[in-house]
């Protein structure tokens, strides 16, 4: 829908997350430091130093009687620091500022690589924060003269003139008014988006999923064929999947290497944590389980996705180079299938013509499924004389280990 | 590991809270904040030097801070740092008296959420260890620097066709 410089700001919505929590850090701290100097000037206004000067005193009096407006909401002598708590700006802000804290604490790259859950559950403060900010300023207290007021009385003039004497000298009492909360004009549509999508993924949640085939393959990887009733996606794109026997709450990230020719979506997992090693062993895949789990016994899964990658414009240029490393390559499996399935079919004459492909991984024993893959690719072009569509170059990063580099000198026995 | 990010956060706001205090301390009305700026700002930077060096993980690598090392040696001569349960009771107490001007409060309440966080990880029996260098790697195998001399193997099928792995 949109010209391809516009989608590709999208790619990088992680970073624009970050600049704005870096904003939002700073904007914290500078506002927290300026309304500490508020806090201290409203408190003070009731020491008896600061009481000798007749107009503070005057009106921090104002708002006492009936039917008169406060400017000072401090209105009695405390402690500033018991007042931050007093105000509603003040407490409320405590909380958001808490809640920050917590947030940005736990989000720096040390503790979202190695404490991943501390992350993603502090991560949800940003309700609260959300919440507490939009009543921030609910009480209207930062506040000044009202409009109607100032015509009557001028501040420039009548600050000058002996306050008891203001009603001789043309100076009505001042009104004073806050200004509204206007934080919620700012957040109310994000708020809104981001409602919509957890919705969308509660839905999602409650659309059947069909486990067809649970493939084991060498060196811990096993792939689920599932099939979801209106579930269509483009190559090399991405889906969400939960287990609820596993965790109400865990929602992973896998791409899906089917083509979307085909009648069901599949994923391939390496089985790395406790996660995927429960899912192995729900689904029935894991060392003990050799038998074949009746579809009954298969858990629940939901899906929700799919979300798109940079792979999808792959199709409306003629050539195309697919760089993937390590884990990266699982979105070409996806799409090397589907410019087979395109190949198939004579009479739509694709507009690409030719695939570099490069794959750069340590070594090749954990994406054994993935060679294989290219293998069978690699005969059936053969077999229809388009060999010449896929090039691939392949790269091996780890080096020689020690047992390999007798290789040469011995002869490379396949089955060693 | 995420008091250690608490209490450093912490200790910047409590330095910056100080930095502001002096500044608002010099003028008139705000006289009493200056003795709790410098306190602040003093301990504050105190707390960074301590809080800097990343302790060792459990298992696995650990990333250090760059240019950690400077005062992970300090700290390996001080005697009571790499006890947890010292860092708690030692930081609440030092944050009480900044607490009571509002600049340096936002700084305090951080570094005593922090030393809580700390409590609870002297609970489970953890310590400041400094992070050991990484080791090197050494394969048994001859010399690895010079490239290989000869091409890696090639089994008879592969040689008819080069894209096939």
């Amino acid at each position: 829908c949109c010209p391809r410089r516009i989608r590709r700001i999208l790619d990088k919505n992680i970073k624009f997350h970050r600049m704005c929590a870096y904003m939002i850090v700073l904007m914290t701290l500078i506002h927290y430091f300026a309304h500490s100097f508020n806090v201290d000037f409203f408190t003070s206004a009731y020491t008896s130093k600061i009481l000798r000067k007749r107009l503070v005193a005057r009106l921090i009096q104002i708002g006492n009687a009936p039917n008169e407006t406060y400017l000072n909401p401090i209105r009695s002598n405390v402690f500033s620091v018991g007042a931050v708590f007093l105000l509603t700006g003040g407490w409320t802000g405590v909380i958001i500022t808490l809640s920050l804290f917590f947030m940005v604490t736990s989000s720096v790259e040390f503790i979202r690589r190695s404490y991943f859950e501390v992350f993603w559950f502090t991560h949800h403060l940003f309700i609260v924060f959300y919440g507490f900010l939009v009543v921030h300023g609910i009480s209207m207290q930062v506040r000044g003269q009202t409009a109607a007021s100032l015509l009557v009385h001028d501040p420039k003039r009548c600050s000058l003139i002996n306050p008891a004497l203001w009603p001789q000298n043309n100076c009505p009492t001042p009104v004073f008014a806050g200004s509204a909360p206007m934080t919620w004009k700012w957040v109310i549509a994000p708020m809104v988006l981001y409602v919509i999508e957890r919705i969308i993924r509660l839905v999602r949640f409650n659309q059947q999923v069909e486990i067809l085939k649970v493939i084991k393959h060498p060196s811990r990887v096993i792939e689920i064929q599932m099939r979801k009733k209106g579930f269509n996606a483009e190559v090399g794109q991405y889906v969400f999947i939960m287990c609820p026997q596993l965790s109400q709450l865990e929602w992973h990230p896998f791409t899906l290497t089917s083509a979307p020719e085909e009648d069901y979506c599949s994923v391939h997992v390496r089985i790395v944590g406790d996660w995927t090693t429960g899912l192995s062993k729900v689904l029935g895949a894991d060392e003990s389980g050799n038998e074949v789990l009746p579809s009954w016994k298969m858990p629940k899964l939901a899906i929700d996705g799919p979300f798109g990658t940079a792979s999808e414009d792959v199709f409306n240029y003629p050539v195309a180079i697919c760089v993937g490393s390590g884990i990266g390559v699982t979105p070409f499996a996806s799409l090397l299938k589907s410019v087979w399935y395109k190949n198939l079919n004579p009479e739509h004459e694709m507009v690409l013509k030719k695939v570099y492909f490069f794959w750069i991984c340590p070594e090749t024993h954990a994406f054994e499924w993935f060679g294989d893959l290219l293998a069978y690719l690699e005969r059936q072009l053969a077999e229809i004389g388009r060999q010449d569509l896929i090039e691939y170059h392949i790269y091996l990063t780890r080096g020689w280990d020690h047992k390999q580099h007798t290789y040469p000198t011995r002869g490379w026995d396949h089955n060693q | 590991m995420w008091a250690n990010e608490t209490a450093l956060l912490g200790s910047y706001v409590l330095s910056i809270g100080g930095i502001i205090g002096i500044m608002g301390g010099l003028l008139k009305n705000f006289m009493f904040w200056l003795p709790i700026g410098i306190y602040g700002l003093i301990f504050g930077i105190i707390l960074v030097i301590l809080e800097y060096p990343r302790g060792r993980k459990n298992k696995g690598n650990t990333a250090e801070r760059r240019f950690q090392s400077c005062t992970a040696t300090l700290l390996t001569k001080l005697p009571f740092v790499d006890n947890y349960y010292f860092r708690a009771i030692a930081y609440f107490i030092v944050c009480i008296p900044s607490a009571i001007i509002v600049p340096t409060l936002l700084g305090s309440v951080f570094v005593i959420i922090g030393s809580g966080i700390y409590l609870g990880a002297a609970c489970h029996n953890e310590k400041w260890a400094p992070v050991s260098a990484r080791t090197e790697v050494r394969s048994q195998s001859a010399d690895v620097t010079q490239p290989p001399s000869r091409p890696p193997p090639r089994l008879p099928q592969n040689v008819n066709n080069p894209n096939q792995i």
